[in-house]
């Protein structure tokens, strides 16, 4: 290896590491703070490991009222999650080959994402308030369900539109129904995508605030919601701390669920001429 | 294995008439090749009998069992699309089994016909491996292998040797007319490979604007051409066209040609009697109908011509030759000795018993059934 070889490569591992860094920074700061003492939390120049790292702050995560926060943001997330891909996906297949929406389909899928969520949260309370629905989980999994669905309407009409309409033809020559193409040609193709998408989609859900502050009652209280009103505070730093160690728990997962399929999906390269 | 019939079949894409009402009989076992520029509606009217376009009026009928309605796997059809695409998840095996595995064949039965026909493509990979990173040649070899391994009624080939090169391209066309010849196919074949027409087609329908220009065997398209653009597209060296105007004298018909005053005799009955002297032709001389002076008086029907050599272009074991006739340029296919080098004079023989008159006006011949019947044996 030639010297310019070697700089080039130092310094792409030189910005590597520091992009690591900046980015695995908040995470360690989480850890740390968690295992701090209270008096140790706000001291400057900060404390960059805890004499003795206590483990009392994550007694929260086994408080009654976390757990059911815990629980109930996966219910949110997985359901809304589920029935968003599951509408989203057939409305995109639909939308990819048909055409419909053409050029304004971008503009009316961006448009909710326009409108500050507090807002569509407020006008939900209302509607959902006459019929007596307003503060359930079902409120809260129906309207992320429909708050999520032009995402992954749009991103998986993207994948749709990467199965050429010619593999489509080229099957049904071969003796599959129109019926079958959906699962039998493009599943095969957008499938890495669909992964992708339903873990971002999850995490989108599992993050939600607005909605969730807004229109859940006390029972159907999110994690993000629970972390929101848990307090200030150095008593109470260590254990927000904790809460958010657990919040960010199944995002990474998800991300990492996320990361094998996208790759895979962009690595793909569909066999054309 | 089916007898196809079409008639009156019209398509238009948008505002544009892809084709104008063909009519066609396809004889079951036929290897019928369709060849025209591009955009001539070849592609459209392959896509229109697999089912993959509906027709705008006229019926497809395959045994006599209108086809119109049908979606393709009814139609039970096998097709080589024009930009073959793969299922890239699947492996080459599995894309040239897709059609057999939709039909339920036996696993044994599956496995030799998806050797024989990628045999028979020359596919020399490893038929496990995944198609991705394959070349389009390749795709476009399993796209056949996936058609000719099906028992279909009707295979419809669009333009499928067209990635593979020239080298490449010679062994896979001979298997495929063998393949043709040793099974009971039905095969309509597109191309814009006026040879490759030519070399493949039991019948062959030349296509111009989306309507039939010309159909027959390959000897009558290129014998007997109706008009002036079939005679123009098949042959592998142009034909020569002359125009002139009609004038008898003495000695009978002949072409006073424009250029130079030049009269080209035509030979007895060669022109139908209600052609008016005057009358502006052009006369369509092969380079193969002529050749060097060998007897001492030109055989009957044939005009002997001093040619002062121009221009000569060797093919080897023959050479074309170019010369001017009242002033144009024309080109013969000699021997490669007949002519050693430009501005020698030769006297050359053209058979004008296999020329061709086209109306100047309408470019279609004139008396064609004269041409039929009098030089076909020829």
């Amino acid at each position: 290896m030639n010297w310019g070889a070697a700089a080039w490569l130092g310094l792409r591992y030189a910005v590597a590491i520091a992009a690591l860094i900046v980015f695995l920074f908040p995470l360690y700061w989480l850890v740390v703070t968690a295992m701090k003492t209270p008096e140790e939390v706000l001291t400057y120049p900060p404390v960059w490991w805890p004499a003795t790292p206590q483990f009392k702050s994550f007694e929260i995560l086994l408080e009654r009222e976390t757990l059911w926060a815990i629980g109930n943001s996966f219910i949110v997330a997985v359901l809304s999650m589920a029935l968003a891909m599951a509408l989203g996906t057939m409305s995109a297949y639909a939308l990819a080959r048909s055409g419909f929406g053409g050029r304004f389909f971008a503009a009316s899928a961006l448009a909710s994402r326009l409108v500050p969520p507090v807002l569509l949260a407020l006008l939900a309370v209302l509607a959902f308030g006459r019929f007596g629905w307003a503060g359930s989980l079902v409120t809260l999994v129906a309207v992320l369900t429909v708050f999520n669905l032009p995402y992954v309407m749009w991103m998986m009409r993207g994948y749709f539109r990467d199965v050429p309409v010619a593999l489509e033809e080229t099957a049904l020559v071969a003796g599959l129904t129109r019926r079958q193409l959906p699962v039998m040609v493009a599943w095969p193709i957008v499938r890495g995508g669909f992964f992708a998408t339903a873990a971002f989609t999850f995490v989108l859900a599992w993050n939600e605030l607005a909605f969730a502050l807004v229109l859940a009652d006390e029972g159907a209280t999110t994690l993000p919601v629970l972390l929101a009103e848990v307090g200030t505070g150095p008593e109470a730093w260590g254990g927000v701390a904790a809460l958010c160690l657990a919040a960010i728990a199944p995002v990474i997962v998800a991300l990492a669920v996320m990361h094998g399929r996208l790759a895979r999906t962009l690595s793909l390269g569909l066999v054309r001429d | 294995m089916a007898n196809v019939s079409i008639s009156g079949l019209t398509k238009s894409v948008g505002r544009v008439r892809v084709l104008k009402n063909i009519d066609l009989a396809i004889q079951a076992g036929e290897f019928c090749v369709v060849v025209g520029p591009a955009g001539s509606g070849k592609s459209m009217l392959l896509r229109t009998l697999a089912g993959l376009e509906s027709a705008d009026a006229g019926t497809i009928t395959f045994d006599g069992e209108a086809v119109n309605d049908l979606m393709p796997r009814d139609r039970n059809v096998a097709l080589v699309p024009q930009a073959p695409v793969l299922f890239p998840t699947l492996s080459v095996f599995e894309n040239i089994a897709f059609g057999l595995r939709t039909k339920g064949l036996a696993r044994a039965e599956i496995i030799k016909r998806v050797e024989e026909a990628s045999t028979l493509v020359d596919l020399p990979e490893r038929l496990s491996r995944s198609v991705r990173g394959l070349t389009a040649g390749e795709c476009q070899k399993i796209a056949l292998a996936q058609a000719i391994a099906r028992d279909a009624l009707l295979h419809l080939f669009d333009e499928p040797l067209s990635r593979l090169d020239g080298v490449r391209r010679e062994p896979i066309r001979a298997a495929l007319k063998q393949l043709h010849q040793e099974k009971e196919m039905t095969i309509v074949y597109v191309t814009q490979d006026h040879m490759e027409a030519m070399n493949l087609a039991d019948r062959i329908v030349l296509l111009r604007d989306g309507a039939v220009e010309q159909q027959g065997t390959p000897i009558e398209l290129f014998e007997r051409p109706t008009s002036r653009f079939v005679a123009g597209f098949f042959g592998a060296l142009k034909m020569n066209f002359l125009t002139g105007t009609i004038a008898r004298d003495e000695a009978g018909p002949a072409v006073r040609l424009a250029n130079g005053g030049m009269s080209v005799p035509l030979p007895p009955n060669r022109l139908p009697q209600n052609i008016a002297d005057g009358t502006s032709v052009i006369l369509g001389l092969r380079p193969e109908h002529m050749a060097r002076a060998v007897r001492v008086s030109p055989p009957d029907g044939t005009m002997r011509y001093e040619a002062e050599i121009e221009l000569l272009q060797p093919t080897g074991p023959r050479v074309c030759a170019t010369f001017r006739m009242g002033g144009e340029p024309v080109v013969a296919e000699l021997q490669a000795h007949d002519v050693s080098a430009p501005g020698e004079t030769v006297a050359i023989d053209i058979n004008l018993k296999r020329a061709t008159l086209f109306d100047a006006e309408t470019e279609k011949t004139l008396s064609p059934e004269y041409v039929a019947s009098s030089d076909s044996a020829a």
